[in-house]
């Protein structure tokens, strides 16, 4: 009976190792799958920047007196400029699109950002975006719906990861401003 | 059950809570770190939000007044007067990197609050080390804190004369 019970505890024990032993592996294979994701969201929010800043910085160039940043509020972003350097004037439009759009990704949320130059066919980006606000702001840091007042465009987006992860996926939250050396 | 064998099994027991109180402090920590991890995530995004706004300033208000490129040395901004120039109080009128220097800025976010210091200096054309002096090199650096970092994530960016 003695042996039998020693066995008993035994037994327990080592279900209770085994358990926890298996928990940590779970924890950290978790563990990698947010670090990879966060990667790729920190990937997504970079490949972001350098589409709209590059747009930006070119708000206005080659222009002349048309004004660079034509609208700039809410969800979509229109600038004039010489975008591809032919000595052209070229209307860029960035645009989002409703939540769940991007059909090509699992988050249900995602929304496609759409950019279209001049006439050309748009091209769609699915960054995981779930929100993306854009606002004109005069020299002295006012919004102005008046086009030629516009020194500065702000925006704001938040990114989520494209693939689902529990409840709370990881997240980035981005703020900043573009002061275009062609609106001065 | 012979006292040596009790002791064995409670030193045993012991040992074990031991152990999976040790493995959990491991997961727990873990856990807060890889949270953590987001925070300087979206800390990273923001000093780079910063950086790109750098890259389309100028390297210093002399240029914007037309100095020679031969007399920037003597023409750019003293040391001790980095800053806004006098009538640049808004970011929107910031016109070159050194109007950056001093500014913050405070960001609430769904996910935490996130404070911004910037701060700008020459740098030393020989060692890029930050310089007293002027020279034709600048170093932008933007700190972003948050109470959920234990650290402060510092990017920098040296901006040269062009």
């Amino acid at each position: 009976m003695g042996a039998l019970l020693d066995v008993f505890f035994a037994a327990i024990i080592a279900a209770l190792l085994m358990v926890n032993v298996a928990d940590t592996n779970d924890d950290l294979l978790t563990m990698q799958h947010r670090n990879t994701l966060q990667y790729a969201l920190q990937s997504n929010s970079s490949q972001l920047q350098q589409l709209l800043l590059r747009d930006l910085r070119m708000a206005g160039y080659g222009t002349g007196d048309q004004t660079g940043v034509i609208r700039a509020d809410s969800a979509t972003l229109e600038l004039r400029g010489d975008f591809l350097r032919d000595g052209g004037t070229h209307i860029v439009r960035y645009s989002l699109d409703a939540p769940g759009s991007a059909t090509t990704t699992p988050h249900s949320q995602d929304r496609l950002l759409w950019r279209s130059l001049d006439d050309r066919r748009p091209e769609a980006f699915a960054f995981g975006l779930i929100d993306l606000r854009f606002a004109a702001l005069d020299s002295a840091g006012q919004s102005t719906a008046d086009s030629s007042l516009v020194r500065q465009v702000r925006y704001e987006y938040a990114l989520e990861s494209t693939v689902p992860l529990s409840d709370r996926p990881p997240a980035l939250y981005v703020s900043g401003a573009m002061t275009p050396k062609n609106l001065r | 059950m012979h006292l040596g064998e009790s002791m064995l099994a409670m030193g045993a027991v012991v040992v074990f809570t031991m152990g999976a109180l040790r493995l959990n402090t491991m997961r727990l920590d873990s856990q807060s770190r890889m949270l953590e991890a987001e925070y300087y995530t979206t800390a990273v995004g923001l000093a780079q939000s910063y950086v790109e706004q750098a890259q389309g300033l100028g390297f210093d208000e002399a240029v914007a007044a037309g100095v020679s490129p031969a007399a920037m040395h003597s023409g750019v901004t003293h040391p001790v007067a980095l800053g806004p120039e006098a009538g640049e109080i808004h970011p929107g009128e910031y016109d070159d990197l050194d109007d950056l220097h001093g500014h913050s800025r405070v960001l609430v976010t769904p996910r935490g609050r996130y404070s911004v210091n910037l701060a700008v200096s020459y740098a030393d054309s020989a060692t890029l080390a930050p310089s007293a002096s002027v020279t034709l090199l600048k170093w932008l650096t933007v700190s972003v804190s948050s109470p959920d970092c234990r650290d402060t994530v510092r990017v920098r960016y040296l901006y040269a004369f062009r």
